[in-house]
């Protein structure tokens, strides 16, 4: 099986040229009807994978390259050269080294996402239901088995990569289950809506938005069905939250010692948490030193955290690594002793009507035989051909995956004459 | 037999303990680390086993049986734990101590000199030491959980995430939890010195003869009472975290420090 990919991707196409390229809705149908199957429709794939970031074709059988991107460039209305500069062109191993790695999120922007595992899949239930996966099948199951593998057992997904993101994942760390919480947010500024929307994502219980403008207050309150606040209320709801996020511009600190320490006193030890995304800060630096329950994170701190998690999903990338590897091993297995079974069928016929034709021969010519007799005969017919024909199939399987068994599964065809039509693969290797 | 039974208990114990630790920077190691436990904990219920055959009776009558019999319910307590997410990591901090315990138990003789004495043993027996035994694996576990909650909170004050920030529960979850195994682990003690009184009545006809072990385990349970007192007056976090780890060398003088220094009715048959 010849499988091949060409694909524009984040990597080296801009994004309004992969908004351009982009082979998604009516787009989609008029390629694959485009790209009808020839003669021997059995032995021809097509996926096309198309996300925000990415569109990709996977393919196996006669098209070439030059078709399928004179296709692809004729539907979307871009010329062949551009499209041709854009893109990549892998074949064979490479490709499904390629739709590995893209499935286990390696090939992503945001380095190990997982919601590119669900859009790969989607692209091939998409392609079955068009009826278009022929022997890709195979291989788009591996990727996904990658990719679940990836995230199931390395790092490569874990931990936040984003600041507003690291800041939830801490107050997860500190308190567990934020469903029981109160959080404040300070600031209804682009930064604050977006650490109000991960909390509101990860079950907050309560949220609580302060803005010097009361309007930005309640609309983004109420896109989070929070409850709006003025900004002279912070002091009166300071230590009723245990999560306080500040992102606004102010002149001076908004949260000093003195408040602290009274928190610290009616918060009886719960813990308590900031986190100061503003520049510059408005949470005192060293508030935490006041008790073990206090802990702030300002965006230096944040940042770290989210080095330190990049440098893991970059660690983790190795274990993906060695998991891509086997998984191609096993596909490429399954695709050979896929490729050799009809010879090692074939091979099985022939041996068994021979035996068949001539045991009946023999038996008539042994009218006199008991039941028990002819059962010792049929079965040392039978042990003859089995034991004759052992060495061979494991031959066979093992000539599969060897790249010059190719030669010595030719001769065997030719010297046991065996009916070329039963014993061509339903995919031809190349 | 019963020499290579506890051998391999050790040993496995020992290794999966090894593992678990090292599983915090190889997560993959967190598989072979519960199998390797798995056969410890199998191993050790099949040498309690053959104990109380050879005795005839409930396998605790010697500081050895009494040691393996804390191992053994820690470890299954820690067979119910696993399941929930994230405390797979208690593991880490558990094993190595119970492999210690374990190992320090093979010191002491395991077979006993001549006959168990007739007030040694019966149902009540039974029941006392079970009790006793499981609350000190309730305080044995809180402690595990107030230390991985010190770990957990170092690194995430000192805002560089390691392998704890990412590895353990969180801060609230550990805090609930050693709160909730001192709980428990009150209830039991309470459980097996009231039933420890009654039983000395029916034997000596006394109920509280001040004996060391009998004042030490006195301490012992005012030791936690107090701490459970300071948890509902709000006490949390840290300090609740220092405080379970404190109490419980309160648990292991009892055992350790009273049992070997003192003789009398609590020294077990075959103590020096």
């Amino acid at each position: 099986m010849q499988l091949m990919v060409l694909g524009v991707s984040h990597d080296d196409a801009p994004l309004a040229l992969r908004e351009q390229l982009a082979l998604s809705g009516p787009d989609c149908d008029r390629f694959y009807d485009a790209l009808t199957p020839d003669e021997s429709p059995e032995s021809q794939g097509l996926v096309v994978l198309s996300t925000c970031n990415r569109t990709e074709i996977y393919w196996t059988g006669p098209h070439d390259a030059g078709r399928v991107t004179e296709t692809w460039a004729r539907i979307v209305q871009v010329s062949p050269p551009v499209l041709s500069e854009a893109a990549f062109l892998f074949g064979g191993d490479a490709a499904i080294n390629h739709l590995f790695r893209v499935a286990a999120g390696l090939d992503s922007m945001m380095y190990g996402e997982t919601q590119i595992l669900g859009q790969v899949k989607d692209a091939y239930l998409d392609a079955q239901r068009r009826g278009r996966v022929g022997p890709l099948h195979r291989l788009f199951l591996a990727a996904l088995r990658v990719g679940k593998r990836a995230h199931a057992e390395t790092a490569i997904s874990e931990n936040a990569l984003s600041m507003g993101y690291a800041g939830v994942e801490i107050a997860k760390k500190v308190f567990g289950s934020l469903g029981p919480l109160t959080a404040l947010v300070v600031g209804a500024g682009d930064m604050g809506a977006l650490v109000g929307r991960h909390l509101k994502s990860a079950g907050i219980g309560q949220l609580w938005v302060l803005n010097r403008t009361p309007e930005r207050a309640r609309m983004l309150a109420s896109e989070l069905h929070g409850e709006a606040h003025p900004l002279a209320d912070l002091p009166s709801l300071l230590d009723r939250a245990d999560l306080v996020v500040l992102s606004t511009q102010a002149p001076g600190p908004l949260v000093e010692e003195a408040a602290v320490r009274a928190g610290i006193r009616r918060r009886r030890g719960r813990p308590w948490v900031f986190l100061d995304v503003s520049v510059p800060r408005v949470v005192t630096p060293g508030i935490e030193r006041l008790s073990e329950s206090v802990f702030r994170y300002d965006v230096d701190d944040l940042r770290s955290v989210v080095d330190v998690n990049r440098e893991r999903r970059k660690r983790a990338a190795a274990a993906v690594e060695t998991i891509i590897h086997e998984e191609a091993l096993r596909l490429q297995h399954d695709l050979d002793v896929t490729e050799v079974a009809p010879l090692i069928r074939s091979l099985r016929e022939k041996a068994e009507q021979i035996r068949q034709r001539e045991l009946e021969g023999a038996l008539r010519r042994l009218p006199g035989l008991s039941p028990e007799e002819r059962a010792v005969v049929e079965r040392t017919t039978e042990l003859i051909i089995n034991k004759m024909l052992n060495d061979p199939m494991v031959s066979i399987r093992g000539w599969a995956q060897d790249p010059e068994g190719a030669v010595y599964l030719n001769a065997l065809r030719s010297l046991f004459r065996l009916d070329e039509d039963a014993t061509s693969p339903a995919s031809p290797r190349e | 037999m019963a020499v290579l039974i506890e051998a391999l208990v050790a040993a496995s114990l020992v290794v999966s303990g090894v593992l678990f630790v090292e599983s915090f920077y190889r997560p993959v190691l967190a598989r072979p680390a519960r199998l390797v436990w798995t056969l410890a904990f199998l191993l050790l219920a099949a040498a309690l086993g053959a104990d109380a055959l050879r005795l005839h009776g409930f396998p605790a009558v010697t500081p050895h049986l009494f040691l393996d019999l804390l191992v053994f319910v820690a470890s299954g307590a820690f067979l119910l734990a696993v399941r929930h997410p994230g405390w797979e990591s208690l593991g880490g901090f558990l094993v190595p101590v119970l492999a210690a315990l374990f190992i320090a138990g093979l010191v002491f003789p395991s077979a006993v000199p001549g006959a168990v004495p007739p007030a040694l043993s019966g149902t009540w027996l039974a029941l006392h030491v079970v009790l006793a035994v499981t609350a000190y694996a309730a305080f044995l576990l809180a402690a595990a959980a107030g230390l991985m909650y010190l770990e957990k909170e170092r690194e995430l004050r000192k805002k560089e995430p390691r392998v704890f920030y990412y590895r353990l529960p969180a801060l609230q979850e550990s805090d609930r939890c050693s709160r909730r195994l001192v709980e428990a682990g009150m209830v039991l003690l309470t459980l097996a010195m009231a039933g420890g009184v009654y039983w000395a009545r029916r034997v000596t006809g006394v109920y509280w003869a001040w004996t060391a072990k009998e004042t030490w385990s006195l301490i012992t349970w005012g030791v936690y009472a107090l701490y459970l007192a300071a948890r509902w007056r709000g006490l949390g976090g840290h300090r609740a975290a220092w405080l379970s780890l404190a109490a419980f060398l309160f648990v292991a003088g009892n055992f350790f420090g009273v049992n070997l220094a003192v003789h009398g009715w609590h020294n077990y048959v075959g103590s020096p």
